[in-house]
């Protein structure tokens, strides 16, 4: 009863103007390309300060959750996701909007995300000492399964050949390896440059692949960059209801997977959503429309982003470990404040955290009319914007974005070459998402087989350090079964077509 | 894998040969610089090394047997796209010398000029422009003002 009092002080007039404040400023700057949900929160701690913490923590956490589905917008309407967490929303979002339907995609991707933050924000609520003890049984070993777990990704994310899928995620592999190396501090594949020295930025060559691209496809043909709708629909809710309803298993199956992963630190909203839309295609009835417009695509990656953000407050208040980059800003706004994290946060500091959780929940509700409003307007004048104004505008947002992520125009140069190659290589079959992962997963993988190994030098086991725990051979087997099961799938349709080509024939 | 023949295709094997040698030429590359790092710092790169050697390999074989072909594209305005990416490039590197702003105006009423491709009349040249200044000054104001980035001035008016 006290718990639910102190979720209700987040209803307060105050509580709730910063909600509705954080969650627009959060969406707006989610939209922009190379302005992540981590800058976001970061740009806006200061104003925190001299607020009460549990205020503070609300309009942090609005922002948060607000930026993470501010990225969807910019991933469906110009194919360049506004932060990393909605790459896989390009997937499906992009080619709804080219067809039309992107008044649809934005109000499925508002949807989800409400949905998804939810699911997070409940997580958070009910389960989060529990879930924090699982997230503390990860060592170094399990984060190099948990990689090579994701690469196996690529299969579903490769379209056409899986070959040249694998060929792009080593590419990306090989990118994440330039400058210093994340164990042992050697210089790799930086020829003598200051400025490889501190590598490939993610974020900015997540632009340059996906940004670059459009920009070059955008000047190839004069024909209109979005089909525009025939008529005025709205915001077409009740189409958007009912395709959430058929997709009700796919989203609780997105949020899910989205809470978890959240709450292993360092893995991101970026790989949430990843693994979501693969699970999502594995288990559609339609996955051949997949990458082609199918709102499934868009119902995974959106609800599991946004329960990223409830799933990685988990760790961050119970174990003081943050779960993603914006996680990580926000206990730094924590500390300023003179707040411990830890089972305190739960006793003696239950007020604030209980009220900064019914904020949370009332800014993901929030987002629903706001993010309508929003989506509605970004469409429309996306759509109406000529090429000529639309162009500049976008090269101008990601030349302005990517130096803004360290200050230092040779990200840009990095972005703009990237952004190149990757147009080449997707004329030629490699396409940008593979690489993503690559790029994404690669310290993360290295950082976890490189410490593995030295752990079983020194216990003079590398084969026992690698195999012999349970929680690492449970993601050897799921990752053998996910690289196993798209073979099993072509081989059944395969002799599935022969049948019937038999039965036909005779 | 999902790299079976496709019976429909009528792209060119040549490419996805040239990918592939691109592929060895990029491993061979990578697992030769490797050769002075570590023994920590290199094992990850040399294993990745050696799978893209590999994968590089499968292409081409690939590609010979008539398994790996790249779609045709659809024809577009090639001299557009390069000056785009021309222009893009330079803007990207003249940054630091023109300075931000200059740089980003120059850029982009070039780019206003190769994304058009209906005829010009002198009312659409002006709201054009017009709107593309108001958008780069919003932008220029927010990064710089609100968000304290610091944006380069330009060494050549230095």
């Amino acid at each position: 009863m006290e718990t639910l009092g102190f979720m209700l002080a987040a209803l307060s007039p105050f509580n709730l103007l910063l909600a509705v404040a954080g969650v627009a400023a959060g969406i707006i700057i989610g939209s922009l390309p190379g302005l992540s949900a981590t800058m976001a929160v970061a740009v806006l701690v200061p104003v925190t300060f001299g607020m009460p913490t549990e205020s503070a923590l609300i309009l942090l956490g609005a922002i948060y959750t607000g930026a993470i589905y501010g990225g969807s917008y910019a991933a469906i309407l110009v194919n360049t996701p506004g932060t990393p967490s909605a790459i896989a929303t390009t997937f499906d979002g992009y080619p709804m909007a080219r067809r039309g339907d992107g008044d649809l995609a934005v109000t499925l991707s508002t949807l989800s995300s409400v949905i998804g933050g939810l699911v997070g924000g409940l997580a958070l609520f009910c389960l989060a000492p529990l879930l924090a003890l699982v997230a503390l049984k990860f060592g170094p070993v399990e984060y190099f399964w948990l990689a090579i777990f994701g690469l196996t990704l690529i299969s579903s994310l490769s379209e056409g050949s899986t070959l040249k899928g694998f060929i792009g995620a080593g590419i990306g592999l090989l990118l994440s390896t330039v400058g210093v190396a994340v164990v042992g501090g050697d210089t790799r594949y930086t020829f003598g440059s200051q400025f490889l020295l501190g590598g490939v930025e993610t974020i900015s060559a997540l632009i340059g692949l996906y940004c670059i691209p459009v920009l070059i496809e955008l000047v190839a043909t004069p024909s209109e960059h979005l089909k525009p709708p025939e008529a005025s629909r709205g915001v077409r809710f009740r189409e958007g209801v009912t395709l959430m309803f058929r997709g009700k298993w796919n989203a609780l199956r997105s949020a899910i997977i989205g809470t978890i992963v959240a709450i292993l630190p360092g893995a991101g909203g970026s790989i949430a959503s990843l693994v979501s839309y693969s699970e999502a295609r594995r288990a559609s009835p339609r996955s051949e429309q997949f990458g082609k417009g199918e709102p499934d695509g868009i119902i995974a990656t959106e609800t599991a982003n946004n329960a990223t953000v409830g799933g990685g407050f988990i760790p961050t208040f119970v174990l003081g470990i943050p779960g993603t980059p914006p996680d990580a800003v926000i206990l730094g706004a924590l500390l300023v404040q003179g707040f411990r994290t830890g089972p305190e946060m739960f006793t003696t500091n239950a007020s604030v955290t209980y009220t900064f959780m019914g904020g949370l929940l009332v800014a993901t509700v929030l987002m629903l009319p706001i993010g309508l409003l929003i989506g509605r307007y970004a469409f429309k004048s996306i759509v109406s914007v000529p090429k000529a104004i639309l162009v500049p505008t976008i090269a101008f947002m990601t030349i302005i974005g990517t130096y803004a992520i360290r200050n230092n125009p040779f990200d840009v140069v990095v972005m703009v070459v990237l952004g190149v190659a990757g147009w080449l290589l997707a004329r030629w079959g490699i396409k940008p998402s593979p690489i993503v992962l690559g790029l994404i997963l690669g310290p993360i993988a290295e950082q976890g087989f490189v410490q593995g190994y030295l752990m079983g030098n020194a216990t003079g086991s590398v084969a026992g350090v690698f195999f012999g725990r349970p929680l690492s051979l449970g993601i050897i087997a799921l990752t053998v079964l996910f690289a196993l099961y798209p073979l099993w799938s072509a081989r059944r349709k395969r002799t599935q077509g022969e049948v019937v080509a038999h039965e036909q024939s005779t | 894998m999902n790299s079976r023949p496709d019976l429909h295709s009528s792209g060119s094997a040549g490419v996805s040969i040239a990918l592939g040698l691109a592929t060895v030429v990029l491993a061979a590359g990578a697992l030769w610089f490797a050769r002075d790092m570590s023994m920590l710092a290199a094992i990850f790169p040399r294993t990745i090394g050696v799978l893209l050697l590999i994968f590089g390999c499968c292409l081409v074989v690939q590609a010979l047997r008539g398994r790996e072909r790249v779609s045709p594209q659809a024809p577009g305005h090639w001299g557009r796209q390069l000056a785009l990416v021309v222009i893009v490039l330079a803007w990207s590197l003249t940054l630091k010398w023109l300075g931000f702003l200059a740089s980003s105006v120059l850029a982009c009423v070039l780019l206003m000029g190769i994304a058009h491709f209906h005829a010009w009349s002198a009312r659409r040249v002006v709201v054009y422009l017009v709107t593309l200044l108001l958008i780069i000054a919003g932008f220029y104001g927010l990064f710089a003002g609100l968000l304290n980035v610091p944006l380069p001035r330009g060494r050549f008016w230095s």
